[in-house]
């Protein structure tokens, strides 16, 4: 078999602390927070109020004006996708159709996606008046929306809300002919699309792969599911930038948020032929499962995260104190949190106390199938500053958490970086990142 | 597919199938080669004033057929149950042991994966429709968030809205057979079981995982689905006759018949397969990838 190395070659980010990756890395390192009172809807009555939201653009800024037709079909999650996508090709040095035809420098159909996404819920706002007009006694009447109501929704209402919709337009605009899947593992979903895509590139089916997530969250359906499975937050609704709080010991839950990251990973070699500067090199990668009779939670003994972290270090044959960053799952949420941390602790003994542990959340929310992606910039970010910033929101540490969650910013070469995602429904990843610098 | 190196030979040790021509791989074959149909009068929802009033359902499904602990799935959609008894009979014929903390079956199960395509789940729809017809202002035009937010948070379940989340077939397994090692759901509608299965077997070749519960599960039958293939066109509205509606590559086709199910294949790597626990050391093997 092939096995050709992997590394990370460029990257994109879209996230609730700007609209590219030098103002997410700036405002990470500034201990901004980029969360505030939701602002896509009226969220009165919601138990959680708050949310992650990306400041406003445009998506034409990223798509070529042959393209801009599709805009009409992009929700949201699409939206934030093709501009992630665009920045990440552009810093890779790639040059696809999208960026200009004429000079395109790489074969279309050796370039695959992978990205993880969420479940797209619909606008209930569009399809609110046709669903007025299908009432009978005040009450929905199905037999008038089979005859009346569902001719009044755009014919290509389906196509917004599909999943694979995502990689479908990024994949057209860009010209991508390699292999594409969506994967829908919540968030969990980056990670595992990540790791995807490393394998289908090692196994020589591709030389590059755009791989990452996108979700937009602040939807009210979305929130409303959170608020009830008890997962968001109630408190601190006036104070948002102090609402998520990882493994801290007055965490009350976690905050959501849109995102979109995207990496662009490549063999090492096809990175070296055209002279790419490399951000990193994905080193090891774990998968597994927690499992719990209550799917909105984690096991408490963290053992699902705990065999991904196993397998991630295995694979990258590096010992526990050769890592000099860990960025995990984090939520906010206080069992979740405890359980990750008893994973972290269990697998990487004595180290685990040393090593520096840099939760993101706290600035960048909760963005579900963006959230892994998002840490993995941020670590390649990290790599290249020399700089772990210090964590927000923890000032007082879980009792029974022994992480070494950073307090100020250290200053130092990091070699190795852990990265660790779960989500509720139980999948869970890790990935091991090799510094290039 | 062919390999060289058998030592990466992935085989097919188990099957299973939930679908509208029946609940196990021998019905829907006797079926098939019997040319029986499974298409009839929509009944899942009131479909019938919608341009199409027919599609293939599963019938008579009983999930506590499949598991001993149904209390655990009661919560799950159509695809998610699906899910859970095509896994259980793809599971008893691979020999995976099922249910239990304390398994004999010789199989690690952090070498024990699963990658499904599968969908999202239904919508409550009761809830969401009136949800909208209560708090919309026709006259403004807007949405009364607040109204809308009292009645979706005193109507909505927790685990019920959980359900409807694209990874929870994938859940569900875990729950089932103790699966440790990856674990994956992929959602490319028409495509995700076809590469589930696919990247299932890139899995074992490259030494991820022995074994991988692999497949697809979905029901886009709902009011929600059927309006949206409606809209785009796509769905065959033959309705005088459903039997005969789905034609595919006959000049007069006029579009697909959706349906719901699930179906699962245990993947090994040979050097599972041929686990000595089988007596004889013959592979127990269906077919090969």
């Amino acid at each position: 078999m092939s096995s050709a190395r992997v590394v990370i070659t460029g990257v994109g980010a879209v996230s609730p602390l700007g609209l590219n990756v030098e103002q997410m890395w700036d405002g990470l390192c500034a201990g901004r927070c980029g969360i505030g009172k939701i602002t896509a809807f009226d969220p009165v009555g919601f138990s959680c109020k708050l949310a992650g939201e990306v400041p406003a653009f445009r998506v034409q800024d990223y798509i070529p004006k042959s393209s801009r037709k599709s805009v009409k079909l992009m929700s949201r999650d699409i939206e934030l996708s093709v501009a992630a996508a665009n920045q990440a090709f552009i810093n890779s040095g790639l040059i696809t159709k999208a960026i200009d035809p004429e000079k395109v420098n790489i074969d279309p159909t050796r370039i695959g996606i992978n990205l993880g996404a969420g479940l797209i819920s619909c606008d209930l706002v569009e399809l609110a008046p046709a669903i007025a007009k299908s009432v009978t006694d005040g009450k929905f009447d199905i037999r008038k929306w089979g005859k009346e109501g569902l001719e009044l929704v755009t014919p290509l209402w389906l196509l917004k809300y599909l999943p694979n919709m995502l990689a479908c337009h990024v994949g057209i605009i860009h010209d991508i002919q390699g292999p594409s899947n969506t994967i829908t593992c919540a968030e969990a979903a980056s990670h595992l699309a990540i790791i995807e895509a490393a394998a289908i590139i090692e196994r020589g089916d591709s030389d590059i792969s755009l791989a990452g997530g996108a979700e937009a969250k602040v939807n009210p359906i979305v929130m409303t599911r959170q608020c009830l499975i008890k997962r968001a937050t109630s408190e601190n609704n006036d104070d948002p930038a102090s609402a998520c709080r990882p493994f801290d010991a007055d965490a009350k839950g976690s905050v959501f948020g849109e995102a979109s990251g995207i990496v662009v990973l490549e063999s090492l070699e096809n990175a070296q032929k055209r002279n790419a500067k490399i951000l990193a090199e994905l080193i090891g990668a774990g998968q597994s499962n927690s499992i719990n009779p209550a799917f909105e939670s984690i096991e408490p003994d963290g053992l699902g995260i705990k065999i991904a972290i196993e397998k991630a270090m295995a694979e990258a044959q590096i010992k526990p104190e050769d890592l000099d960053l860990i960025i995990p799952h984090g939520t906010g949420i206080p069992a979740d949190d405890m359980a990750e941390a008893r994973a972290i602790e269990s697998v990487l003994g004595t180290a685990a106390a040393k090593i520096p542990v840099w939760p993101t959340k706290s600035m960048l929310s909760n963005t579900g199938a963006a959230g892994g992606a998002l840490d993995i910039i941020a670590a390649v970010c990290a790599m290249k500053a020399g700089r772990i910033p210090a964590a927000k929101n923890c000032f007082r540490k879980a009792v029974g958490c022994n992480l070494n969650i950073v307090k100020q910013p250290i200053e130092k070469k990091i070699r190795y970086a852990l990265c660790c995602s779960y989500t509720y429904g139980g999948q869970t990843a890790a990935i091991v990142l090799k510094s290039n610098v | 597919m062919t390999k060289e190196n058998k030592e990466h030979s992935v085989v097919i040790t188990g099957m299973g199938i939930v679908c509208p021509l029946g609940h196990d791989v021998q019905t829907v074959w006797n079926a098939l080669l019997a040319g029986k149909s499974g298409m009839a009068k929509t009944t899942i929802f009131d479909a019938s004033t919608f341009p199409t009033t027919f599609c293939a359902e599963v019938k008579n499904y009983d999930l506590t057929k499949y598991t001993k602990n149904p209390h655990l799935h009661k919560n799950s959609d159509r695809g998610s149950a699906f899910a859970i008894g095509a896994a259980a009979q793809a599971c008893r014929q691979a020999k995976i042991d099922l249910e239990t903390d304390k398994p004999t079956d010789g199989i690690d199960r952090t070498r024990l994966g699963i990658y499904l395509g599968a969908g999202e789940g239904s919508i409550d729809n009761d809830v969401f429709f009136n949800s909208i017809v209560q708090a919309w202002d026709n006259a403004a035009e807007k949405m009364d968030w607040g109204k809308w937010a009292q009645v979706a948070f005193g109507k909505m379940d927790p685990m019920f809205e959980l359900e409807q989340e694209p990874n929870m077939p994938a859940a569900h397994i875990a729950l089932l057979t103790g699966a440790r090692g990856p674990t994956r759901s992929c959602l490319t509608a028409c495509a995700a079981s076809t590469q589930a299965v696919g990247e299932a077997m890139m899995m074992i070749r490259r030494g991820d995982a022995d074994i991988i519960i692999a497949g697809g599960a979905h029901s886009m039958i709902h009011p929600l689905g059927i309006t949206g293939f409606n809209r785009l066109t796509a769905l065959s509205t033959r309705n005088d006759s459903p039997e005969t509606a789905s034609r595919p590559f006959s000049a007069s086709r006029d579009g697909f018949v959706i349906g719901e199910g699930s179906a699962i294949l245990i993947l090994e790597s040979l050097a599972s397969a041929r686990n000595p626990g089988d007596g004889d050391g013959a592979c127990r093997c269906w077919s090969w990838l």
